[in-house]
C-alpha cells in the first residue's frame, strides 16, 4: 500500500463493495416488507421474524463454512482437480477473516457474497409462508445460503468455476445461481409441506387468499428493485486490466473477469425491468402485485445475459421470462396443487432457468472466461483464443444443475425428513387460529379485524378434517 | 496487560490487529458449539410452544 495509485485502486475498490453491500440490504428489507404485507394479519409477525433471523443465522454460518466452500469446491471439487491452497486462506481461523492491514478487500468481498445468501433464503422464505416452523425454516436457510447456492457460486460463477471451464456456462447476474436455486429449492419443499388450510377446494378449486396489505406487498418489492442496483453492481470488478501488461486495457469486468461496463448494465437493467412490468401489467389485467413481480421476473429472466445483450434483448428476455412465470405458476398450482404464496417458484425458479438457457443461444460463441492452467479442455467448445465458448448445452445443464440438482432436490430430501420428525409445519390447529395468536398478539390491536370471504371457508375446512 | 498490539510504527509488518490473534482456531471451535446449540434449544422451545398451543386449542375446541 505505498504506491499510491494501486492504494486508490485497492481501496476505491473496497468502497465499492462496501456500498453494494449497504445497498443489498435493501433488498433484504424488501424481502421482509413483502412478505409481511403478503401475510394475513394473524401471521403477520411470526413471517417478520422469520425474515430478520435469517440475518443472524446464515452470516455466522457462511463466515464459519460458507465463504471457504466458495473457494474449496470451485473444481467440483475432483470434477477439473482438487481443493485450490488458496482456500485454506478462508477458513474462519484464517488472520484474513477479521481486520487485518495486510488485507482490504476479504471482508467486503465476503459480505457481497453473504447479502446473496440472504436472498437465496428469502426467496424459499415467502413460498412457504404461514404454515412453517422457523426452526425448520432457519436450517432451510443455512443450508441454501451457506451450503449449496454458494457450492453453485463456486462451480457457476467463479472465473475458474469447473462448470465455467468444462461447460463455458455463463449467469453474469445469477439467473441460475440465486434465482433458479432458490425457486428450485421452494419447490422442494412445497411438494412436501402442502397447501395452507383451505387454499385448494375439495374438488380441486383454487382460493384466493388475499395479502393483508397489497400496498405494503407492493412496497417491498419496489425496494427489492432497489437492492437489486446493489447486486448487479456487486457482481461486477470495477476496475480490472482486461489488456495486457504492456498495453493495459482499464475496464469493469463481470464476474468471470470478461468485459461489460456499467453503462450496459443500466441500459438491460431498466429495460428487462420494463419488459417484466409492461409483459406482467397485461397479463395480469393491472394487478398490482403480479405486475410488480413481473417487474422483477423481467430483470432475473435477463440476468444471465445482462453483461453483454442489447437493451431490446434484455426487454424482450424480459418479456418472455414474465410470461413463461405468470403462465407457469398458475399451470403448476392448478395441476399440481401447490400453494406458493407469493410466486417465488416462479419468478424466481422458472424464469432463472429460462434467463439462463435463453443466454446460452444468445450468447453462442462468446468467451465465458479466460481459461485456468491444468483445467481439462472444454466440452462444448472453444473461442479462437482457446477460451471456453458460451455455448447453449452447457447453460441448459447448468440450468438443469442449479434447479434440479442443487435446488429441488437437498430440499425436497431435507423436508421429508423434518417432516418425518414432526419439524417441518405448524400444528393445523395453530395454523388455523394464527401464528401470532396467543404468542406475539395481533400486529394492529387497535384496528377491528375483518374477514374475507376466505375465513370461513378455511375455517370451514379445517373444521371438517381436524 | 496488552492483549495484541502495542504500536503501529511499521504498518507494512502488522498483520491481524484484532486482540488475542493466535486464538482463531478456538474462538471458531466456541462459535461453531454456540451455533449448532442455538438451533437445537430454539428448535426445542419452538416445538414446545406449538405443541402447548396444539393441546390447548384441542382441549377449547377448534379456534375461531
Amino acid at each position: 500500500m505505498s504506491d499510491l495509485t494501486n492504494s486508490l485502486n485497492v481501496l476505491f475498490t473496497e468502497f465499492y463493495y462496501w456500498v453494494t453491500v449497504v445497498m443489498m440490504f435493501l433488498i433484504h428489507v424488501g424481502f421482509a416488507t413483502y412478505e409481511v404485507g403478503v401475510a394475513r394479519r394473524k401471521n403477520l409477525q411470526h413471517i417478520l421474524v422469520k425474515n430478520i433471523m435469517v440475518i443472524p443465522v446464515v452470516t455466522v454460518t457462511f463466515f464459519l463454512f460458507g465463504w471457504y466452500i466458495y473457494f474449496a469446491f470451485v473444481n467440483g471439487p475432483f470434477l477439473n482437480g482438487g481443493i485450490p491452497e488458496l482456500a485454506d486462506s478462508f477458513w474462519p481461523w484464517s488472520p484474513l477473516m477479521g481486520p487485518n492491514l495486510g488485507d482490504r478487500i476479504t471482508g467486503v468481498f465476503w459480505a457481497a457474497f453473504l447479502l446473496f445468501s440472504w436472498t437465496a433464503a428469502s426467496i424459499i422464505s415467502g413460498a412457504i409462508m404461514e404454515r412453517t416452523k422457523t426452526s425448520a425454516f432457519l436450517l432451510m436457510a443455512v443450508a441454501i445460503g451457506s451450503v449449496l447456492w454458494i457450492i453453485d457460486a463456486a462451480w457457476g460463477w467463479a472465473p475458474g468455476g469447473w462448470m465455467v471451464q468444462l461447460m463455458g456456462y455463463h449467469d453474469a447476474y445469477a439467473s441460475g445461481v440465486i434465482h433458479a436455486i432458490a425457486g428450485g429449492a421452494a419447490l422442494g419443499v412445497l411438494v412436501v409441506l402442502g397447501p395452507r388450510i383451505g387454499k385448494f377446494g375439495p374438488n380441486g378449486e383454487i382460493r384466493n387468499i388475499r395479502p393483508h396489505n397489497v400496498w405494503m406487498a407492493s412496497i417491498g418489492l419496489l425496494l427489492v428493485y432497489t437492492g437489486f442496483w446493489g447486486f448487479y453492481a456487486a457482481c461486477n470488478i470495477p476496475v480490472f486490466n482486461i489488456g495486457t501488461e504492456a498495453e493495459p486495457f482499464f475496464s469493469a469486468t463481470n464476474i468471470y473477469l470478461m468485459p461489460t461496463t456499467l453503462s450496459g448494465i443500466t441500459f438491460n437493467f431498466l429495460m428487462s425491468l420494463s419488459g417484466g412490468l409492461m409483459a406482467g401489467y397485461f397479463l395480469s389485467k393491472g394487478d398490482p402485485y403480479w405486475t410488480l413481480s413481473c417487474g422483477l421476473t423481467g430483470i432475473i429472466a435477463a440476468s444471465a445475459g445482462n453483461d453483454l445483450y442489447h437493451p431490446i434483448q434484455a426487454t424482450l428476455v424480459g418479456v418472455a421470462g414474465a410470461t413463461i412465470a405468470f403462465k407457469g405458476h398458475y399451470y403448476v398450482e392448478r395441476r399440481f396443487k401447490i400453494d406458493d404464496a407469493v410466486g417465488a417458484v416462479a419468478v424466481h425458479g422458472y424464469s432463472g432457468f429460462f434467463g439462463v438457457v435463453i443466454a446460452g443461444f444468445l450468447l453462442w460463441g462468446y468467451p465465458a472466461a479466460a481459461p485456468v492452467v491444468g483445467s481439462a479442455a472444454p466440452w462444448f467448445g472453444v473461442t479462437p483464443d482457446g477460451f471456453p465458448a458460451i455455448n447453449p448445452i452447457g447453460n441448459l445443464i447448468g440450468a438443469v444443475i442449479m434447479f434440479g440438482v442443487l435446488g429441488f432436490l437437498p430440499f425436497y430430501v431435507m423436508s421429508r425428513i423434518l417432516k418425518a420428525f414432526n419439524l417441518l409445519r405448524i400444528p393445523r390447529r395453530v395454523e388455523l387460529a394464527g401464528l401470532d395468536t396467543n404468542t406475539s398478539g395481533d400486529g394492529y390491536p387497535y384496528l377491528p379485524e375483518i374477514e374475507t370471504d376466505f375465513e370461513p371457508v378455511e375455517r370451514r375446512e379445517a373444521h371438517g378434517s381436524s | 496487560m496488552p492483549t495484541g498490539i502495542e504500536s503501529f510504527a511499521n504498518p507494512a509488518d502488522i498483520g491481524p490487529i484484532y486482540p488475542f490473534a493466535g486464538t482463531e482456531v478456538a474462538l471458531s471451535v466456541i462459535a461453531f458449539i454456540l451455533w449448532i446449540a442455538w438451533h437445537v434449544v430454539t428448535a426445542r422451545a419452538e416445538n414446545q410452544q406449538w405443541s402447548e398451543l396444539d393441546d390447548r386449542y384441542a382441549a377449547e375446541g377448534p379456534a375461531t
